[in-house]
């Protein structure tokens, strides 16, 4: 191994040329290939296995006798089968593929070793693997995002310690003088990540806390992992993408420093409102209430940063399939974060706690924000690991109505269907009766149900052009002869 | 790929042809080079002033973050749940208390008993017999007092139809609720009762008497003590079974 | 910000804020409660053990210990209901079904008869896994043993169509063995009573398995129904 060190010293990004920088991506690109779509097609497939339970558990609420009979798939493990798959099968592989690439790009150096970094990747799987069928086979805990059996968690480990040590030692690897937003988020995320789960599992399954400090580790873990994990590795995607995609500097450096310590201080405090009115002290729900609206901050810096940088790009911008993906995200971390924030206050907790608005919160995060936010990374990385174009422009534009229409009619559903649940569920009289009897609400919640599956269908419609998308380039040859030119979704640009 | 890995790294960043050059064909060079040359720049930042109402959005927020804690910060005390509530204040004792029998049966139908009877009292065909318009309501209390405090389980007939499941008991109420939830199923017009109420003494009194009964009642057996079930009882026609059979 | 172990130290202590302040600080102030031996409220404070209450007449705030003999609470759970507690966390009830009931004037809980004083801490304290909850497709769990029968839980396990019709919530007839009346001996005696409109036939019989039993007694060891001191200043 090269000493890099005295490499870094011997280059001047500055000076270099833009083209020896290109050459330099180029090697990126290169050595990223196969841990990339080794990664692309893990989560590809655990998002499309993600997709079903996600649909098994959607009809279920709306016809309670669908696999009613079968044990592994009641509606208890379909659910946190489904959760799983999501965030440890489609969102962490995404991220093992897109952050080191990322990342490697910033730094402008290659990565080495791929070997390691897919041997991790086979060790996750693994883990996801058995994990989720543990929990179908009832060997589930019953702390939530955490409810993979203890016997996976070992695996996991190593394959986090395979895999994400490598975003740090690319950052220590670095041959560019200049440390970027994006660079801040993904260290940071690497590093908080294993010491939540790490605590989480000390604390909630090898040696459970007692009482409720349970439940006070369980959401300052479960709100992080999207906090901490899913959110900066977005935010860091997107702060590359956006100004890589439309050539435009990023708008300010300083709103970059204040978007990211601020939401570094904040985030991981919020979690405690998910226990507003529960048996915890009332100055521990204050501190997550609290912590939860100074989130504004970050989120208005983010978004000033974001639109200023897009903004008049906009013809380009929706040309591109990337920027579509990505901007989406952008306009829904916002609109998510605020809301984020209002259902933390007490008085609208009171309301939204316990109902299908919080489903619909967790959605509009999870996949208005960071899943599309991803897909957007991997619309731009995959035709630069590959050296090819995506086969068809018809079936991006699918994958993008799909799901951009179909996540959010779903978010609008079940935020609709629980406020009004949370408003009827509350009502009470004069007497001192309560105005609706627990059935009467669920029954009048039915049809939202009914609504929220046909737009998990319009999702899954997306998911499935995606797919095969995705495996229609893997397998085409590209004819050298034509020269190679993007796939954009108008014509204009 | 292994030979990406192998290639020697060139030390510097000057002109990579020949590092390059044994890595693809010349028509892949040409096609990543196309892909490599219409990407735009690196991303770079701009330097833009942070603007002016942002510093006040933090004054602002900061501001009502202290004065949130401080408000609802619950004494920093462990066992502080209600964050409007002040510290040490033990629930005084108010003593005896004039209570609206109807609002508060009402209450107690509503979360225990609409469950099966139905919060209109119409009851489930053949499961859950009803208690709106129903004979066995508008009989004898201490039937009534017996089923709730015992549970009922076993085929019985109400308002001339048949019904099989069995009921929870519900002992854990106390006298008051007891007489107040069936004062209100008995009086209530809603659901079309026109009974007498039921006082707590009563219940108290079958409590007494029964309360020890850990098995639920069935049908015949309180047959055997009340009578047949006629739906027309009143204090004059008579509260002991003596009086029923004469 | 360009340098590594800056950065580091700085993601280290965020974190590490809201790691102390949430989970350590919880565990300090919450993590070794101790039973309490029984109090009435509205009658003379009694010792309560594990924590600090005030004297009324003196004003003075005791330590409580619990005397020999005392009932305490809350009560431990059996091994029954021990194993119950796997079924509840295998099956995802924590996913429609809460465990906490909210003060009176937050929410609905008490008009809904779901308790008749807030959850607090101490409730829990027994509780190997404790499954608060985030959702309410289904009614608050918290005291569901005082409730209904041991029958009804049967019966709305087997098929909640029998107690509650209109419910969404899944039937767990799989924990139940629907088997032939035997000939020698008769019905079971552990045979659990069906409504014929959803019996499933003459002949037969539906016996829970050992997994209803324990989850049934899981169920009917949730209960509130006690009073701890820090209740009467939670409400």
């Amino acid at each position: 191994m090269s000493v890099p060190a005295s490499i870094a010293t011997a280059i001047d990004p500055r000076t270099e040329s833009p083209e020896a920088i290109r050459v330099r991506l180029s090697e990126v690109d290169t050595s990223m290939k196969v841990p990339g779509v080794f990664f692309m097609i893990s989560a590809l497939f655990w998002l499309m296995a993600g997709t079903v339970f996600a649909l098994i558990a959607a009809i279920k609420f709306h016809n309670v006798d669908f696999l009613g009979d079968s044990e592994a798939f009641t509606f208890g493990r379909v659910r946190s089968a489904h959760l799983n798959a999501m965030i440890y099968g489609w969102g962490t592989n995404v991220i093992f593929a897109v952050a080191p690439w990322i990342m490697g790009r910033l730094c402008r150096t290659r990565i080495r070793f791929t070997n390691i970094l897919v041997i991790g990747g086979v060790f996750w799987n693994i883990g996801v693997t058995i994990g989720i069928f543990g929990i179908l086979a009832g060997d589930k805990i019953g702390v939530e995002w955490l409810e993979m059996p203890a016997y996976a968690t070992p695996l996991l480990a190593i394959a986090f310690a395979c895999t994400g040590v490598w975003v740090v030692l690319l950052f220590r690897w670095r041959e560019s003088g200049h440390v970027y937003v994006s660079q801040w988020y993904f260290l940071a995320a690497f590093f908080w990540l294993p010491w939540l789960y790490t605590i989480a599992q000390i604390m909630l399954v090898f040696e459970p806390a007692r009482g409720v400090v349970q439940s006070l580790t369980n959401w300052w873990f479960a709100h992080n992992v999207l906090g901490l994990w899913l959110t900066p590795i977005a935010l860091g995607a997107a702060y590359y993408l956006i100004p890589k995609v439309l050539g435009r500097p990023i708008y300010s450096y300083y709103l970059s420093v204040i978007g990211f310590w601020s939401l570094a201080l904040f985030y991981n405090w919020a979690g405690v409102h998910h226990l507003i009115g529960g048996p915890i002290p009332a100055w521990l729900i204050s501190a997550g209430t609290v912590a939860s609206v100074m989130m504004v901050i970050p989120v208005i810096v983010v978004a000033i940063n974001h639109h200023m940088t897009v903004v008049g790009l906009h013809k380009e911008g929706w040309a591109s399939p990337t920027i579509r993906f990505v901007v989406f995200g952008a306009i829904n971390y916002t609109a998510v974060s605020l809301l984020g924030s209002a259902m933390a206050l007490r008085s609208v907790n009171e309301v939204t706690h316990f109902t299908h608005f919080t489903v619909g919160h967790a959605h509009h995060g999870v996949y208005s924000f960071f899943t599309m936010i991803m897909f957007g990374a991997v619309y731009y990385m995959m035709p630069r690991l590959l050296n090819r174009e995506w086969p068809s422009a018809m079936l991006i534009s699918l994958h993008w109505w799909a799901t951009a229409v179909g996540v959010t009619l779903m978010v609008v559903v079940l935020s609709l269907g629980g406020w009004i649940q949370g408003l009827r569920l509350n009502a009470i009289s004069d007497d001192g009766t309560v105005v609706y009897q627990f059935m009467e609400v669920m029954e009048y919640l039915n049809p939202y149900m009914v609504m929220r599956s046909l737009t998990g269908v319009l999702i899954t419609i997306g998911h499935v052009a995606f797919f095969i998308n995705f495996f229609w380039m893997l397998c085409q040859r590209p004819d050298p002869r034509t020269p190679a030119r993007p796939t954009l979704l108008t014509n204009e640009a | 790929m292994s030979d990406s890995d192998k290639s020697p790294y060139p030390p510097s960043g000057e002109s990579r042809s020949t590092f390059e050059g044994h890595r693809f064909s010349d028509e892949g060079l040409q096609r990543k080079h196309a892909q490599l040359l219409r990407e735009k720049e690196e991303p770079s930042e701009g330097f833009s002033p942070m603007p002016l109402f942002l510093v006040f959005l933090i004054m602002i927020l900061s501001f009502w973050a202290g004065i949130y804690m401080v408000e609802y910060g619950g004494y920093f005390d462990a066992f502080h749940f209600d964050e409007t509530a002040t510290p040490g204040i033990l629930v005084q004792d108010t003593g005896p208390q004039e209570v609206d029998m109807l609002a508060l049966g009402r209450r107690v139908y509503s979360q225990n008993c609409a469950i099966c009877h139905g919060a209109d009292g119409s009851g489930q065909a053949g499961v859950f017999p009803p208690v709106a318009r129903a004979d066995w309501v508008q009989d004898n209390p201490e039937r009534l007092i017996k089923v709730t405090l015992a549970g009922l389980a076993g085929p019985i007939e109400v308002n001339g139809r048949p019904y099989n499941n069995a009921m929870t008991a519900f002992g854990r109420l106390s006298d008051q609720q007891i007489a107040a939830v069936l004062t209100y199923i008995r009086t209530d017009p809603a659901l079309g009762n026109n009974s007498y109420p039921v006082s707590p003494e009563l219940v108290a009194q079958v409590r007494a008497e029964w309360g020890a009964r850990r098995n639920a009642w069935t049908g015949p057996e309180l047959e055997e003590i009340h009578g047949p079930v006629t739906g027309n009882w009143s204090p004059s026609n008579g509260s002991t079974p003596e009086t029923a059979e004469e | 910000m360009r340098s590594l172990p800056l950065i580091f130290l700085g993601v280290f202590f965020t974190l590490a804020l809201s790691w102390v302040g949430i989970v350590l600080v919880g565990h300090l102030q919450l993590g070794d409660l101790e039973p309490a031996s029984a109090v009435l409220v509205n009658q003379e404070a009694e010792p309560i053990a594990g924590v600090f209450f005030r004297d009324d007449r003196t004003g003075a705030y005791r330590m409580g210990a619990n005397q020999p003999g005392e009932p305490v609470f809350p009560i431990q759970l059996t091994g029954s209901a021990q194993r119950g507690k796997r079924i509840y966390e295998s099956m995802g009830c924590i996913y429609c079904h809460s465990q906490q009931v909210r003060r009176q004037g937050f929410g609905s809980d008490f008009e809904r008869g779901w308790g008749d004083r807030q959850s607090v801490p101490r409730d829990y304290i027994h509780h190997e896994r404790v499954m608060l909850g985030t959702m309410r497709t289904g009614p608050d769990l918290s005291n569901v043993g005082l409730r209904y029968s041991e029958l009804w839980q049967h019966q709305h396990l087997f098929n909640p169509q029998i107690t509650s019709p209109g419910s969404i919530m899944p039937r767990y007839a799989f924990l139940y063995e629907v088997r032939p009346i035997s000939e020698d001996r008769g019905p079971s005696p552990r045979a659990i009573q069906i409504p014929d409109a959803f019996h499933p036939g003459p002949g037969l019989e539906v016996v829970p398995t050992q997994r209803a039993v324990d989850l049934v007694a899981y169920l009917m060891n949730l209960r509130q129904d006690y009073d701890l001191p820090e209740i009467r200043r939670a409400e």
